[in-house]
Parts: C-alpha cells; structure tokens; sequence
C-alpha cells in the first residue's frame, strides 16, 4: 500500500527545502519592506529576489532529482525484495519441513544477522504454519537472534520501529514477547496500544494454557482490564484468541471488577463466536439493570439461536422496556421462545414507536413457524396501525411469503 | 482398472492466493509422495484448472481477491457431476461457525484452519482421498479418463 | 499618491503567498509521517486479512443518486454490486429522472416493485415507487420526484440499513479493501462520524473487472495536470487538515458516514451545490455545540476512483461548480468565522477557507493585474515584476512536486521513469496557463455565487458505455489509440462531469 521506506529521508529533504524557503521568502519580505521606504524598484531588493529566486530554483531541482531518485531506487528494490523473498521462502520451507529437531537448530553455532526478506520470509511462514513446523521456525528466528531485535525495537523510541516490531511479533507470537506486548498496553499513543492487543491476543492464543491470575491467560485479562482501548479494538483482539477465546471469555466474566464497557464486549464476542456452552452466563445480563448489556445479553442469545429457560421471564419483560434498543434485541430473540409464549407477546409490539422494534418483531413472528406466519398475515390484514400493517407485509414479502403482486393487493395499491 | 489407484497418484489442486502457502503445500505433499499437484495464485484459473486437470482434491483459500472461495465453489457445482464425491478442502483462518456451515453447504468437505498442523492436513487429505478413491472403485463408472492406469 | 497603497498591496500580496504555501509544505509534512506512515503499518494487508476473517468490519449502505443518467447508471450499478465488500447494499435514487434511467435499472437487474414499510427519518420529496431486485438482494432503487442530490440522498438514508453509510457519485468507482479499511477506522473509534478518502484519477488506468491494475498517465495536459491537483489537495491539504482536527472538506465522491450521526445533524442541507461539505461543516458544528466528543478524519487511503474532465468546457463547469459550492458553505455557516466557540475549526480553518480558499482566486487576479498594470505603468520594473511572477510560479511547482513525491509512496503509483519524468514536467507547465485560467473561472464563480444557486442535475452525459466498459475490463473506449489486443488504457472521459 504505501512505501515503509524512505519516509524518513524524504521528511527531512522536504524540511530543509522548506525551512531554507522560509529564511529566503522571510529575508525577502523584510527588504521589501525597507525597500518601500526608497522605491519599490530599489536595486537591493532585486538582489535579494534573485537570490530567492535562485535558491528557490536550486530546491526545485533538489526535490526534482531526489523524487527521480527515489523512484528509480525503490523500483529496483521493491523488485529485489520480491525475488530474495522467494528465494529465502523455498530455503525455509526446506528446513521446516525436514527432521531436525527445533532446540537443535536454536542452538547450533555462527549465528549471523538475517537480511529483511528472510524475516519477512520467515514471519509469512509462521502465518500459514504451526505445531512442529512453526516450532523450527520460530527456533530460526531465535537463533539468528531476531527475536532479541524485535524485543530491543519494541521499547525503542522510534515510532516506526517501534510499531514495525509489533506487527512482526504478531505473526511471529513469540511467547518471549507476550508480556512485553502487554506492557505496551498503557503506551500513551492509542495506534500502539491498539496493535499491541492485537498481537498480544493472537501471541497468547499459541501459548500453552495455565490456569490462574498467573498464567498467560490471566495476564491478559488483568493487562486488557487496565488499557484504555476502544470497544471495537477489545472487541477485535478477543476474536483473534482462536482457540483459546472460550477459556479467556469464561474468566473474563468471571473478573469481579470488570467494567460495564469490557463486560459489553465480552458479550458481544460471545455471540459473535456462538460459544454455545456459555449461554447461562449470558443470560444471566438479562436482567442488568444497564441497558446497553442487557441489549447486548439478547443479541448475544440471538446469535446463539438459544433463550434459555431462565431467561424466558425476563425476555418477556424486555420487550416492554423503556429503552428502544433493548426491545429491539429481546424481540430479535423472540424467536427462539417456544412459539405459544412468543406470539403473544410479539403482537404488541407491531405496534410499537420505534420503526426497528416493529421491523424486529415482525421478524421473529415469522420465524416462529406456520403459527407465527399466520399472526403476521392476519397483522398485515387487520392490524389497526398502518405502520405495523405495512411492516407486517414487508416482512412477508422478505421471508418469500408473498410475491410483490400479492402484496400490493394486500396494501390495497395498483 | 481401479485396483491399481494409489491414493498418492491422486491429482490435487491447490488454490490459494498467498504464493507462500501455495509453494508450502507442494512441498509438503511433495514430501509426502504426491506426484500429481497442480497449484495457482489466481482464482479467475481455478475453474480452467480443473477443467484441464480434472483433479481428485482441491485444497481451496476462502478468502482471496477477485474470486472468493465461494465463488470458486459456486462456479465448479455444475461441473461436478451428481454422486461424485469430490473433495474440496477449505483452508481458512476464519473460524467462525456460520461461515463453517456456508462452506459447507457449498460443497466443501472438510476444514483446515490456518495456520495449519502439517501432520494433521496430510491426515485429512489422505482420509479425503481414501473415501475418495473407495467411492470411485464403488462406481467405476464415475472415474474419468486419466485415472486408469 | 498611489506608490503607499500599491506597495502595501504588494507586500500583502507576498506575505499572502508565502504564508499559503508555508502551510501546505507543513501540511504535506505532517500527513506524510503522520498519517501516512503509521497507517501504513497499522492496515497492512496480513492484519487486514486477520481481521475480515473475523467478522470484524462494518456493514455499508451505498447511497447512488442519479439524475438522467441512462447511459452509464447500468455500468456503474454493476460495478458497485461487484465489490468485493463483506456486507453492504446499494441504494439508487433516481431524482426524477426525464429519461430512460428507471427503464434501464429495472430491465438489467430484474426490478420488481415493492411497496415499502420505511422510516422517514428525514423529509424529502415524495417517493413515487421502490424497486428491489430479484437477481441482486442487496440493491435497492427508488424512483422519487426531482428535488435535487441532497434530497435524493435524503430519501437513500431513510432507506439505508447498515450502521455506516457511503454517499457516492454515479461514476465513482470504489476499491473495496479500502472500504474496508475505512470502516475499520469506525470500529476502532467509537466518536468517529465520517471518513474523507482520497480520491484518485481515473484517467489513463488500465481497469480489470473493476479494480484497477495499472496506472499510466493520460494523454492529454489537461488530465495530467489535474492528477497534479489532486494529489496536492488530498496527499497535503486534507491529510494535514485531518491531523490538526479540522477537516471540512469531504469529496462527494465518496464519503463514509456514521448514519445515527448524520440523522442527528439533520440530513443533507436541500438547495445547496455542494452538500458533501455542508454536511461536513454541520456535523462539526453540531457536535461542538453539543459539546461531545468526535472526531472527522481523513485516510490517505486511495478509495475512489474518478474520471476527470478532459475537455476545457466540462472541467470550467465543473471547478465553477465547486468554487460556488465552497462559497455558499462558507457564507451559509459565516457565523463560524473568528468565533471561538468552534475552537481551532473557528479560529484557523474556517478563516483559512475564507481567505486562502474562497477569495484567492481574487487576491490572485489583483495580483496579475497589478503586476501587468505596474509594470505597464512603468511603476514597477518589468524587470521585477518578471522575476516575481516567475518566483510565484516556482513557489507553486515546489508545491507540486512535494504532493507528487508523497504519491511516489503509493504502491500503486505511476510505474514508469517516464511517467514519473512527465508528472514533473506538468508541475512545469501547469503554471503557464493552465492554473490562471482555472484562476479565472474561480473568480467568475464567486461573483455568480448569488445568482446560481444550488444547481444540479442537468448534467448530459455523452460518450458510450464507459462504465459498463470498465466493468468488462478490456475494451479501449474512447481513446482511439488503445491496443486491442492487451487490458487497454481505459479513457473513457467524454465530457462526463465528475463531481
């Protein structure tokens, strides 16, 4: 997408060219000015104009062939990049693929420092493979000592670098790396924090389980619970866990101070998963007294395609909620009731204010079986609101009950 | 005729559009004794690819530009015949149950997710190849041209 | 008697000059590091990969107004539907179309019309039918009674479903990892309310089933200057806006909104020519009245793609347009101006928009004209009066070549030395002519601006199939000397006004 090099340089030309620009134009205005007090046509001024002329000129080409340059250059290396990449490949693949046991390859002698490209090389691989393979690779990149590079990047000042060795230790997950990287998550720039959870999250998910507040997980979870990111990001590195995603969402829930904002996501990424066996826990928010989880607790279910019986109760109280959204969400998940206690309680709600509580309700009828059909076709005839007799048709028409020929007659229009 | 299909003769068909994974699974099959592999980075050569190749595996990226995994599952359907069991692998790093079940609904037989275990994918080709050399000596019928030895 | 004044001017003039162009070469800093680098790390291609895989992006509705667009509203419709894109819908709103716009849509895509259950969020002019399609679910057209873009798009966003919203022209042709990217961008802030992206000239590209595979520059001047032009207003305009937090300009030809935010700032303003950035100044003004926190940002991302004008007459109408646009913003929301009330947008932006923006094209005339006239007068030296125009132009091609530079950085950039070379060249060039006539015409506007308001809509689209061409991939249109054989140059601009 955009070039990682040369960024540097190319910033620092464009600062000389503009900073001796600004001495030129400054020292310009100045004997402009005196200049005015004598004539405007005055010699001296002249002489300094040329001179920023001249200077101005000289920039020009400056900035021109170092562009030429830049190109040429960067072609040339995009392109060797390409082929050392390919060659490094096939090297490793090689030796990931043969017998030698990984601490043999760690600890064998002459270590020399490895060109980009292998890196990069390696760090792709690690991407695609795991278990044995990944093991002699990631004992490639200790022996050559780049993982002591990338720890070094990681605290270095540069923000560039700094942010390079994070990406490459979020394909590598070393596990050496992961409490650096939870570490970097109370760095003060946020685009740091953020692509520290990331690799932080997808570095634990290869690491071996160890149950307790002091085991990776638990790190985790304590680091996450004090970073300041936003939902969304939380939200992101919780789905990178793979596998071990249930585990840390079950201790998570379990954190006694968690915050109503990480509790949301928990939730969300519950649903997201469709971790069936924490469906208790879930509904167990049913009944938060915020609004916001409780919502979240019903599409969570939602995604779940459960209500457990516990939560049937509450469910049935939602859809009367004050709160829009969260009659939004307990009707969306309506539709995994039993269809006699649905039914009833949807019907009402057809009739509701808000636009997507008719629309979600609607919804869930239908797909409440035959029964469920049926109450929206008799809505769609019957219903005294004309806003739920249009929604209750438009749902029809969505879940192929209708055609569009039907339903116009049923909204009496041409 | 069909007594003599070794499973390591099959003809297998690797899409995936990271060049890297591509070359790892040749190797890995190739190390494996797979002689018949055929790969490509591009999805729009998938469908040719088949059709010239008429293979017994694909290995098959779900997510790749231009032509998804989807999309290349969609277009091959209709040349599929009907009781031909033709496995097609998904290689994915998506482990998200509704695309699991999209995948499979589409046709696909049997998931791998990225990164992957070397063991655990020769195992599953070779599961995949048994059955599918066990349907075709069941329905001779069914096996094309190249595959009489 | 005139010497005081006139040298008072002059020194106004320079100081204003060079202050305009400091800016920009601190803007173009600044977006390069800023902006440029980190994203470039943050959005790689492998997290972005990760993270698609896991569901973690936004749904989008794209909004399609269309007026009278039959020749190339079937090609673009297609080319949208296309996009490589997770979740979204395409809502086209024909405006009132007097030609055969509706005809065309519902025989491509199987319309069939539906009466509707929506929302009306916003008040429009009546909507006459809706269509959905059978063969494409997610493409929406509603056929509604003229009452100009902002109205139509109204009418799209009382439709639209998805959490996020696009506002797109017809043409705009749209990479759908950048979407991606950009709705990563909401994700990961929650204040975040509308992404500018960068938008990148069409012309000269070669295109293969709808994305865009090689770049080249065009044949003509004209087009070369412009891509000039828009890589200095994105690449160090709004990157450097954006990272001071007072961004006001988002292009029509893409723009990613939070839908709940919009509805709460009142929709698209009816009446005014350039909507995008009424919008934009009023989503700003509303969440700084309402004192919560937000934040309007720009991604250096290339999203769009556009074709420019490639005739005199079209590219006239076109900067006329958005000069009167950027004028009638200014004036319609002049209670911004100096007050401090809206911060840095009050106090820095919003006066810079005034006086660098809306009136240089004046500053600029009176400063040819003195020069012309002085030096005619014998009041000024030739001499000088040479030498500081030709300092001016120099100043300005330096400009050029800093925006040409940041676009060196793109992967996608224009491959050849050649290419390279000729852009540099047109930094030249581009000052003998081609910036005072455009200069011109922006004068022209600001004194039509009471006279012409908010017009849109009668805009005639000539040339074949360009679109639909694109979308195909392979067939020179338009530019004669194409090859046959290979992907050819898509040069598809016949007069057709972009916006």
């Amino acid at each position: 997408m955009w070039r990682r090099y040369g960024d540097a340089i190319y910033t620092l030309v464009t600062f000389a060219v503009f900073g001796f620009e600004t001495l030129a134009l400054g020292a310009l205005s100045i004997s402009f000015l005196l200049g005015s007090t004598t004539g405007i046509a005055s010699t001296p001024v002249e002489g300094v104009l040329l001179a920023t002329l001249t200077s101005t000129a000289s920039a020009l080409a400056l900035l021109g062939f170092f562009l030429l340059g830049y190109h040429f250059t960067s072609s040339l290396r995009d392109r060797w990049h390409a082929e050392q990449l390919d060659v490094w490949t096939e090297r490793w693949i090689g030796l990931a693929l043969e017998d030698t046991p990984a601490d043999e390859i760690a600890d064998s002698p002459t270590p020399r420092r490895l060109p980009r490209a292998a890196v990069d090389a390696v760090l792709s691989l690690l991407e695609v493979v795991k278990g044995e393979e990944g093991d002699r690779l990631k004992a490639v990149l200790a022996r050559h000592g780049v993982d002591r590079l990338l720890l070094r990047h990681l605290r270095s000042g540069h923000l560039t670098a700094r942010l390079d060795a994070i990406e490459s230790l979020g394909k590598a997950r070393l596990p050496q790396a992961f409490d650096a990287l939870l570490s970097l998550l109370e760095h003060p720039k946020p685009v740091v924090r953020r692509m520290a959870v990331r690799a932080a999250a997808g570095t634990l998910a290869t690491m071996t389980p160890e149950p307790g507040p002091e085991g990776p997980g638990g790190r985790f979870i304590q680091a996450l619970k004090g970073a300041s990111v936003q939902s969304g990001v939380a939200q992101e590195s919780l789905l990178l866990l793979e596998t071990r995603a249930g585990a840390v969402l079950r201790d998570l829930l379990a954190e006694p101070d968690l915050g109503d904002r990480l509790r949301w996501v928990v939730l969300e990424t519950i649903g997201r998963l469709g971790l069936a066996d924490m469906t208790e826990q879930v509904a167990a928010f049913t009944v938060h007294h915020d609004p916001e989880l409780r919502a979240a607790a019903f599409r969570a279910l939602h995604r779940l395609a459960a209500v457990p019986e516990g939560a049937q109760a509450s469910l049935l109280d939602s859809l009367e909620h004050e709160v829009d959204f969260v009659r939004v969400q307990a009707s969306h998940a309506a539709a995994f009731l039993p269809a006699e206690l649905a039914l009833p309680a949807l019907e009402p709600r057809l009739g509701d204010d808000s636009w997507w509580v008719r629309r979600a309700a609607a919804a869930s009828m239908a797909r409440l079986g035959d029964d469920g059909v049926a109450t929206v076709k008799r809505a769609a005839e019957i219903h005294p609101d004309q806003a739920a007799r249009d929604m209750a048709v438009q749902i029809l028409l969505e879940a192929g009950v209708l055609d569009p020929a039907a339903a116009r007659l049923v909204k009496g229009v041409a | 005729m069909s007594e003599t299909l070794r499973p390591k003769d099959a003809r297998i068909l690797v899409v995936d559009d990271e060049r890297v994974n591509v070359v790892l699974l040749e190797r890995i099959l190739e190390q494996d004794g797979y002689t018949n592999v055929r790969s490509t980075t591009n999805s729009e050569q998938a469908v040719a690819l088949y059709d010239e190749l008429e293979p017994d595996l694909i290995l098959l990226d779900l997510h790749m530009p231009g032509l998804d995994g989807f999309a290349v599952m969609e277009r091959l359907e209709p040349r599929i015949a009907t009781d031909t069991f033709l496995p097609i692998l998904i290689l994915t790093a998506d482990i998200r149950p509704e695309v699991k079940r999209r995948a499979l609904s589409a046709g696909a037989k049997d998931f791998v997710t990225k990164p992957f275990d070397r063991t655990e994918v020769l195992l599953r080709i070779q599961n995949l190849l048994q059955t599918r050399f066990l349907h075709l000596r069941l329905n001779p019928e069914l096996a094309t041209e190249g595959q009489a030895t | 008697m005139w010497s005081a004044p006139l040298t008072i001017y002059q020194y106004v003039l320079l100081v204003y000059f060079s202050g305009l162009n400091l800016l920009y070469a601190l803007f173009c800093c600044v977006g390069l590091r800023a902006l440029v680098i980190v994203f470039a790390r943050e959005f790689s291609q492998g997290s972005l990969r990760d993270l698609l895989e896991r569901d973690v992006y936004k749904p989008v509705s794209i909004l399609v107004p269309a007026y009278d667009e039959e020749v190339s509203i079937v090609g673009s419709v297609r080319s949208l539907l296309a996009l490589q894109f997770p979740e979204f819908e395409v809502i086209v709103v024909s405006d009132g179309s007097t030609d055969q716009t509706m005809g065309r849509l519902i025989e491509a895509f199987a319309l069939t019309e539906q009466p509707w259950a929506s929302r009306q969020d916003l008040p429009t002019a009546a909507v006459r039918r809706t269509f959905r399609s059978l063969t494409h679910p997610n493409l929406v057209v509603v056929d509604k009674e003229n009452g100009g873009k902002a109205d139509a798009l109204n009418a799209g966003l009382n439709l639209a479903r998805y959490p996020l919203f696009a506002a797109v022209d017809a043409d705009s042709m749209l990479d759908a990892e950048a979407i991606l990217r950009a709705t990563r961008l909401f994700v990961e802030d929650e204040t975040l309310v509308a992404v500018g992206g960068t938008i990148r000239p069409l012309n000269g590209a070669v295109v293969q089933d709808g994305r865009v595979t090689e770049l080249a520059m065009p044949k003509r001047w004209l087009e070369r200057f412009q891509i000039l032009e828009y890589a200095r207003a994105f690449f160090t305009g709004r990157a450097g806006w954006s990272h001071f937090k007072s961004l006001l300009i988002i292009s029509g030809a893409f723009g990613l909104f939070r839908r709940t935010a919009v509805l709460e700032a009142g929709g698209f303003l009816v009446g005014t020519v350039s909507e995008d950035m009424e919008l934009v100044v009023r989503l700003h003004k509303h969440f700084l009245r309402k004192g919560q926190p937000y934040n309007i940002r720009f991604t250096p991302d290339p999203i769009c793609w556009t074709e420019v004008p490639t005739d005199l007459k079209t590219l006239r109408r076109q900067r006329n347009r958005w000069h009167r646009g950027l004028c009638e913003t200014l004036w319609t929301h002049r209670d911004m101006l100096f007050n401090p009330r809206y911060g840095r947008l009050g106090m820095v932006a919003v006066p810079y928009f005034w006086f660098f923006e809306a009136l240089s094209p004046l500053v600029e005339v009176s400063g040819y004209v003195i020069v012309v006239v002085g030096s005619l007068t014998g009041f000024v030296s030739p001499r000088f009066a040479v030498l500081f125009v030709l300092l001016a132009v120099l100043y300005g091609m330096l400009l050029s070549q800093l925006a040409a530079g940041v676009e060196t950085f793109l992967s996608t950039r224009y491959p050849r030395m050649r290419d390279r070379i000729v852009l540099l060249v047109a930094a030249f060039i581009e000052f003998v002519g081609y910036r005072q006539f455009l200069v011109f015409e922006r004068t022209l506007a600001t004194f039509q601006v009471p006279f012409k308001k908010g017009q849109w809509g009668k805009m005639r689209r000539q040339g074949a199939t360009a679109a639909a061409a694109s979308v195909d991939g392979h067939e020179p249109v338009g530019d004669p000397t194409g090859e046959p054989k290979t992907p050819a140059p898509v040069c598809p601009g016949q007069n057709r006004p972009t916006r």
